[in-house]
């Protein structure tokens, strides 16, 4: 078994490398530039990982250069996987979570809408792997405080929907919800009333990964599109301002990524890694 | 005006009239020709542009028509639509977008023939949404339409066409085309100085794009009606018209003509100023040689003829000069030739008063020596007694000639005044005067009269004059002549009168004018010499006359010590 593996991500280090150490295999032991090393937590349990960043485009690139193993949630370089006999790949745990933020209310007999809409997102809004979330934990996590009430913020916020433009799954579901505002407006009632009033003149625009959750509570936006890494406790969601009504955080749809790999590598490092992101339903010790 | 300022003037004029026509002249030619050229350009361009619309609208459908065939060939592709392949959708779903790229469009969508929504490039997630009207539409507008195409940042204007294609018995429309924004619009602009606006109906509008916002320099060259397929998603769709207006600005011309503006200016300024200067200059060289003449011409008269008109010019001026010389040269010549003849006419004059006045300083003489002679012959005894009786009137008479003698040498007689009696010269002149045979010479001479200031030979001059006129008005005939004296104001009165023939208003008139006289063999000089003499002593004459009435002659003497300015004589007829 191999000291360490060169793990290729098209996501950013520092959040692989939290999602891993929140499981508990792994714990980040050095970080040089946008490299991030980690260690195995108990010993002999598997190889150390180097992570480093290859650009989202670029994954089949990384994939045909020769790396060791790349964690990607790339479609079209999982399908570019499927295609090549030495290359083998494994799905790791759901580990992210979108949902959309706002501050109107809830509908209490919108459960069922919100199911359909779940579902309809799941299914071709975005190009990864995807599913609705159904029993999440982070809607409670994101409102301890209950629901609010409808603000004056809210009734004057622009009819937009924001989501942070350095993530494509955020802006697909976002453009998503625009195009049910016309088609399937029912579904957007479930979320917001709001939402679903503003039919057509909504419109998704990217800003600034800092601001997403800022431009709904300054009433710069009705919703966003906010990603929340899914850890064994509660979603993080960072909101500034303690004086504004709490968010509330509907959640929509779970991704997961994929970790492919050189087949010469299949053994106990390989095992050990998917034991270390997979899902404990799908990939077991 | 002078002639300086109407030479100035007429050069300006002269000048600037003619280069001011020329300058409106070249400039209207100019900006017709212009004109007329950059309309053409503008015209041909939006021609262009206006092909170039059409040419972005084939070559639209030719993409399509490609992507149509493309999608025959498409086995996934047609699985998914004609089989219902669940496993291909997401590879539908991304073929609108990926198709889009690889022709260069930035409009796509693929519809079944409910309408529905298949594969959207522009907006990949609006799949599922019905759209049926929007390829009719589109395909009945024989051509490229502009439509409004929904994204998740809003709408957007896009020229599309429709193709279509069969799958399997399956008819599916292929909608796609351009983003009509204002880099498309730039890249239909033909240049620079054009921009193109896109109205739509409704007051809704693209953004135009232009070397420069609209201005007053802007002109609109052409107006191009474009279908457009009006409402949107979510809305009913209708066919309708767009106006595409090319804009030219025509600063470029218009600073054309301002410089050219500019420079006829400078140059009518420049010119201008030269005409003012060699005007002035010229001016200065023909008015200051007209003033100086003028000058020169001023300071002649008769006692300044030797003024120089000399000059060296050739030119009108010299010439005019040299007339001006000639001129004065012959004033010169007949002014001393009209001096010569009064120097001539005085010495005449003289000579002829001088001969009046020995006459008259004769005629006593003449009387005692015939008187004497008389005597000698008819009375001898008597002779040294009438000698001695009659020799002071000889002593005065030879005194009076020398005097007269004297006073001639002198030629500008200088009174000698003095007190003396005018009642003893009243009766001097009285004794000597030759009076017509049946005339009388009456003597009325005031007794208390004062001593008169004056000179005594002047005033028997006068009072000689006097009688002798008064003498010669009685015509040989009777008559009586009267010498008086009086005192008048402080001084004395010498009156001579007569009973003879008397003046007519003109004879007064010319009385005392030199050489006149109504009398055969007459001089002309008494009178005239009575008035010298008379302004000589500073008295004052009076002459009352009237045809058959006689004539009174009045002399006043001022009194000693206030003597009166000469005065002209005045008549009373």
């Amino acid at each position: 078994m191999p000291a360490s593996l060169d793990v290729a991500v098209t996501d950013a280090p520092d959040s692989i490398a939290a999602w891993l150490s929140d499981r508990g295999a792994y714990r980040v032991s050095e970080r040089v530039g946008d490299t991030v090393h980690l260690e195995s937590v108990v010993a002999d349990a598997g190889p150390s990982l180097v992570l480093h960043r290859v650009p989202a485009r670029g994954a089949r690139d990384a994939i045909d250069a020769g790396v060791d193993v790349l964690l990607t949630s790339d479609p079209d370089a999982v399908a570019y996987a499927a295609t090549r006999p030495d290359l083998t790949s494994v799905p790791s745990a759901w580990n992210r979570e979108y949902g959309l933020l706002l501050l109107a209310s809830q509908s209490s007999d919108a459960a069922p809408a919100l199911d359909t809409l779940r579902d309809e997102l799941a299914t071709g809004a975005v190009r990864v792997e995807s599913r609705p979330v159904r029993a999440s934990s982070t809607d409670s996590c994101a409102d301890p405080a209950g629901a609010p009430t409808a603000s004056a913020t809210s009734a004057v916020a622009r009819a937009r929907i924001v989501y942070s433009r350095a993530d494509d799954v955020a802006r697909s579901l976002a453009a998503r919800l625009i195009a049910l505002g016309s088609s399937r407006r029912e579904l957007l009632a479930a979320l917001s009333p709001s939402l679903a009033n503003a039919g057509d003149s909504l419109r998704a625009e990217g800003v600034d990964p800092g601001t997403v959750a800022g431009e709904v509570l300054r009433g710069g936006a009705v919703a966003a599109v906010v990603a929340v890494p899914r850890f064994s406790g509660c979603g993080v969601l960072t909101l500034p301002g303690a004086d504004v009504p709490s968010p509330r955080v509907v959640p929509l749809i779970e991704t997961r990524e994929r970790l492919i790999a050189r087949r010469g590598l299949t053994g106990r490092a390989l095992a050990a890694l998917a034991r270390a992101i997979g899902d404990s339903a799908q990939a077991g010790p | 005006m002078t002639f300086r300022a109407r030479l100035v003037t007429a050069f300006g004029v002269v000048a600037l009239v003619p280069l001011v026509a020329i300058a409106f002249g070249v400039r209207r030619e100019m900006d017709q020709r212009l004109t007329a050229q950059d309309t053409r350009r503008a015209a041909a361009l939006a021609a262009v542009a206006t092909a170039d619309l059409s040419r972005r609208g084939v070559s639209i459908g030719d993409r399509l028509a490609s992507l149509a065939d493309a999608l025959r060939d498409d086995n996934r592709f047609r699985l998914a639509v004609t089989q219902g392949d669940a496993s291909e959708r997401p590879y539908v779903l991304d073929l609108a977008g990926r198709e889009m790229r690889l022709t260069g469009l930035s409009m796509l969508q693929i519809q079944d023939a409910s309408g529905r929504i298949l594969s959207s490039g522009h907006f990949r997630n609006e799949y599922d949404r019905l759209e049926p009207d929007l390829p009719a539409l589109v395909a009945s507008a024989r051509g490229a339409a502009l439509v409004h195409a929904r994204t998740a940042d809003g709408p957007v204007l896009a020229l599309v066409r429709v193709d279509s294609v069969r799958l399997g018995g399956r008819a599916l429309a292929i909608v796609g085309g351009e983003v009509v924004d204002s880099a498309f619009l730039a890249r239909l602009a033909p240049g620079d100085e054009f921009s193109i606006a896109l109205s739509l109906p409704g007051g809704d509008g693209a953004g135009a794009t232009a070397a420069a916002p609209p201005d007053s320099h802007t002109v609109v060259v052409s107006r191009t009606a474009v279908p457009y397929i009006g409402g949107g998603p979510g809305g009913s769709r209708t066919e309708q018209a767009a106006t595409l207006t090319l804009s030219r600005s025509t600063a470029a011309l218009d600073a054309l003509r301002r410089s050219v503006d500019i420079w006829f200016a400078a140059a009518i300024a420049l010119t201008a100023a030269i005409a003012l200067a060699a005007s002035a200059w010229l001016a200065a060289r023909v008015s200051l040689p007209l003033r100086e003449l003028a000058e020169q011409t001023s300071r002649v008269d008769l006692d300044r003829l030797d003024v120089d008109f000399d000059t060296g010019r050739d030119d009108e001026i010299g010439a005019l000069s040299r007339l001006l010389g000639a001129m004065t040269r012959r004033l010169r010549a007949s002014a001393a030739r009209e001096r010569d003849a009064e120097r001539r006419a005085a010495v005449g004059d003289i000579a002829r008063q001088v001969n009046h006045d020995v006459k008259n300083g004769l005629a006593p003489i003449r009387h005692v020596l015939r008187h004497l002679a008389q005597v000698e012959r008819d009375e001898p005894a008597r002779l040294a007694a009438v000698f001695a009786e009659r020799r002071p009137t000889l002593d005065a008479s030879v005194d009076y000639l020398d005097t007269l003698a004297r006073n001639y040498a002198r030629l500008s007689p200088r009174l000698d005044v003095a007190p003396c009696d005018a009642n003893a010269i009243a009766r001097i002149v009285a004794a000597g005067a030759s009076l017509p045979r049946s005339a009388a010479l009456v003597l009325e001479l005031a007794e208390d009269l004062p001593p008169v200031r004056a000179d005594a030979l002047v005033l028997r001059r006068i009072l000689e004059n006097l009688v002798t006129n008064a003498c010669d008005a009685l015509d040989g005939r009777g008559g009586t002549v009267t010498i008086g004296t009086a005192r008048a104001d402080g001084g004395a009165q010498l009156t001579v009168s007569d009973s003879g023939s008397g003046m007519t208003r003109a004879q007064l008139n010319r009385a005392f004018d030199d050489f006149y006289t109504t009398k055969p063999g007459g001089t002309g000089l008494g009178l005239s010499i009575v008035r010298r003499l008379v302004a000589d002593l500073g008295g004052a004459l009076r002459v009352d006359t009237e045809p058959g009435a006689g004539t009174r002659v009045s002399v006043t003497i001022p009194p000693n010590d206030k003597p009166r300015a000469p005065d002209g004589p005045s008549e009373q007829p």
